[in-house]
């Protein structure tokens, strides 16, 4: 029995749809960042359309993410030897999603400061809330897929 | 006489489309200034700044899914 073949799925997925929170919900509807926007700033026609196209192969590449987490998922499923568990799937989604948020946070906001979380601001508390947001969903998530260890061989029991 | 009013619209904005300047692909000058950014010198290192993340959060995954087995 092993539940690594779920937890992997759910992390890509978790990932990939953070990936899309993070671009549906700054960057486009409340607008707060772009991919560049610390480099090219939106502010002009030209730079608002550099930055939409950058934030177009951001969204392909958390799509393709969410697609990989998918068919992993599929497969997943197809094995006897895999548990299937809700908590240890949600979980796994949460620390997807929050390793996404950590890793891109300390890359993009911090280490290379390609963009902020609210760009007027520059490096702000905002920065640094997104991490910590991502630390904890990191944290419930694990919680989650540790206390799914448990209800895993009964799931496995109904499924076959 | 509903589908004339559907499109005859269309029939009459489409060739307009033709001009528009909100496209990353057509032949205006806008148009030309946004590709010549976007694929400038800085193009495959805002490539690598964008996959980089996403990678490392792939190769958490992978790890995970292999239980640190793969060589």
């Amino acid at each position: 029995m092993t539940r690594r073949p779920l937890i992997a799925a759910a992390i890509l997925i978790g990932a990939g749809m953070g990936g899309f929170i993070d671009g549906i919900l700054f960057h486009q509807i409340l607008q707060l960042h772009n991919m560049l926007s610390a480099r090219i700033p939106p502010d002009t026609l030209v730079g608002t359309k550099i930055n939409m196209v950058w934030d177009g192969f951001f969204h392909a590449l958390t799509w393709l993410m969410t697609a990989w987490g998918i068919g992993a998922l599929w497969r997943a499923a197809g094995r006897n030897d895999v548990p299937w568990s809700t908590r240890t799937f949600v979980g796994s989604l949460l620390v997807g999603w929050g390793a996404f948020n950590l890793v891109e946070g300390l890359i993009d906001h911090h280490l290379l400061d390609v963009h902020h979380v609210v760009e007027r601001l520059h490096r702000s508390v905002y920065d640094y809330a997104f991490l910590a947001f991502g630390l904890v969903l990191l944290i419930i998530g694990a919680s989650l897929v540790r206390a799914g260890r448990h209800d895993s061989k009964e799931a496995v029991t109904m499924k076959s | 006489m509903r589908l004339r009013k559907i499109v005859t619209p269309i029939a009459v904005l489409l060739p307009a489309s033709g001009r528009v300047v909100a496209c990353t692909l057509c032949h205006t000058d806008l148009a030309r200034e946004v590709r010549a950014s976007v694929f400038g010198d800085d193009f495959w290192q805002n490539t690598g700044i964008l996959v980089l993340p996403i990678l490392l959060v792939a190769a958490i995954a992978l790890f995970i899914q292999d239980g640190g087995k793969r060589k």
